[in-house]
Formats: C-alpha cells, sequence, structure tokens
C-alpha cells in the first residue's frame, strides 16, 4: 500500500527521502530516494535522480535512477538519464535515453 | 462561523492508485525544499521548506514542519508547526497541535489542548456590542 502521493497538481522542489512506497503524479525537481517502491504515472514529471526499491516508471523521468530491485520503463514512459537495476524491462513504446547497468 | 465547520468534517482519505489532484506525504517522508500545488495536500512526515497550495492543507498528528509560510485555502493542525500559516480559509488548531507562529485566517479555532505561541489576525466583523469597548 502506498502511503505517499504526490497529486497531479502538486509540485515538489528538493529533496523527497520516504521510507515507504512512493507514487508519483505530479513534479519531483530535486531527488528523490525512497527505501520501498517508486512509481512515477503517465504525466508524472521527475527532474531528479531517483533511488529506491522496485520501480515502475511510465512518466517523465530526467535524471539516473538507481533500483535495489527491478526498474520497469512502461509504455509511454520518457526516461532519459542512466539506469542502475539487477532486472530491467523497457516496454513497446517507452523512450529511453542512457546506460543501462545491471551489475554483471 | 457554518463554513469553518463543514471545511473541518471533511476528511476524505486519499484515493490511492486512482488520480486526483490530492496530495499525501506519507508519515515517513522528509522533505527538504518547497511545495506547491493546485490541489489539496495532506502532511504526515517532516517538511523542511515553505508549502503553497491552493487547495485546503491538512497536517497530521505525525508530522513536523519548519517553514516560513504556508499559504493554502482551509488548514488544519493536529501536528508539530514552527512557522506562519496565511491561510484564505479558515485556520483549525486540533487538540494535538503545537504551533510556533502567526496565524491569519478567515476564521481561527483553538482546541482545548492545542499548545501555540504566536499572534492571531482573523478578518472578521466583531458585534457592534463588543467594537464599541
Amino acid at each position: 500500500m502506498a502511503s505517499t502521493v504526490i497529486g497531479a497538481n502538486i509540485t515538489i522542489e528538493g529533496e523527497v527521502i520516504a521510507d515507504e512506497d512512493v507514487v508519483v503524479q505530479g513534479t519531483i525537481r530535486g531527488k528523490l530516494s525512497a527505501k520501498d517502491g517508486v512509481t512515477v504515472e503517465a504525466g508524472a514529471v521527475v527532474e531528479a535522480d531517483v533511488t529506491g526499491g522496485p520501480m515502475s516508471l511510465a512518466g517523465q523521468v530526467t535524471g539516473n535512477v538507481t533500483s535495489t530491485d527491478r526498474v520497469e520503463l512502461q509504455s509511454g514512459a520518457r526516461v532519459v538519464g542512466n539506469v542502475k537495476a539487477a532486472r530491467i524491462t523497457i516496454a513497446d513504446g517507452a523512450h529511453f535515453k542512457g546506460n543501462v547497468d545491471m551489475d554483471v | 462561523m457554518a463554513q469553518a465547520k463543514t471545511s473541518a468534517a471533511r476528511h476524505i482519505p486519499p484515493r490511492v492508485g486512482s488520480r486526483s489532484d490530492a496530495g499525501v506525504l506519507g508519515t515517513s517522508v522528509r522533505i527538504r525544499g518547497r511545495i506547491s500545488g493546485e490541489g489539496d495536500l495532506q502532511i504526515l512526515g517532516s517538511v523542511e521548506g515553505d508549502v503553497s497550495v491552493r487547495g485546503d492543507l491538512v497536517i497530521g498528528e505525525t508530522a513536523h514542519i519548519e517553514s516560513e509560510t504556508l499559504e493554502a485555502q482551509a488548514v488544519t493542525i493536529a501536528g508539530e508547526l514552527k512557522g506562519d500559516v496565511n491561510a484564505t480559509g479558515p485556520v483549525r488548531l486540533g487538540a494535538t497541535a503545537r504551533v510556533q507562529g502567526d496565524l491569519k485566517g478567515s476564521e481561527i479555532s483553538i482546541e482545548e489542548g492545542a499548545q501555540f505561541a504566536g499572534r492571531i489576525e482573523a478578518d472578521f466583523e466583531l458585534p457592534a456590542s463588543l467594537g464599541k469597548r
């Protein structure tokens, strides 16, 4: 259960640190660190380095993404930055520019 | 006065998964920076920085906020706040609120048990009988 939701019309400029799941529907500029899952929904804008557990990205992410688990780039996602994760999926229709580091 | 009661009673639980304008910052979340938005916002975690929303702002019991100013429509505070409140609607301090700062709103209410240090500025007209003193 996600207990933090950054709503569609909310903008955060700065650093967000969470020990729980984070769902982003709005805008974050700065830095996002979660201990658990991160969901960036379609329409969301994240201009930040993102670290966390399992991630599902469907919105626009500009910044480096680091996950201790898996990263899923959903169809319609727009990700510019390096992705570092043990597992990664890029769905048909996802836009991605950057490097992938699966730590092999 | 009746307006303050209706907005305080409007406790809508967050609809997780559905798309809405509302935001919820959970108990374990710490934010350093500026938060702005058009919709409602519920803060249960820690915030260091200014908050400015067009909708209603709810500061939960577990929240710690240090800010220059909080701007919102109706503001309901049950947690800890160091900073000024500039509301266009009513400001309500619950019994568990600990507030250090100035409050400005259309109406201000402070429940028994709340801790408050600061000034209160509310735009309302006193009844003529009180104003003459």
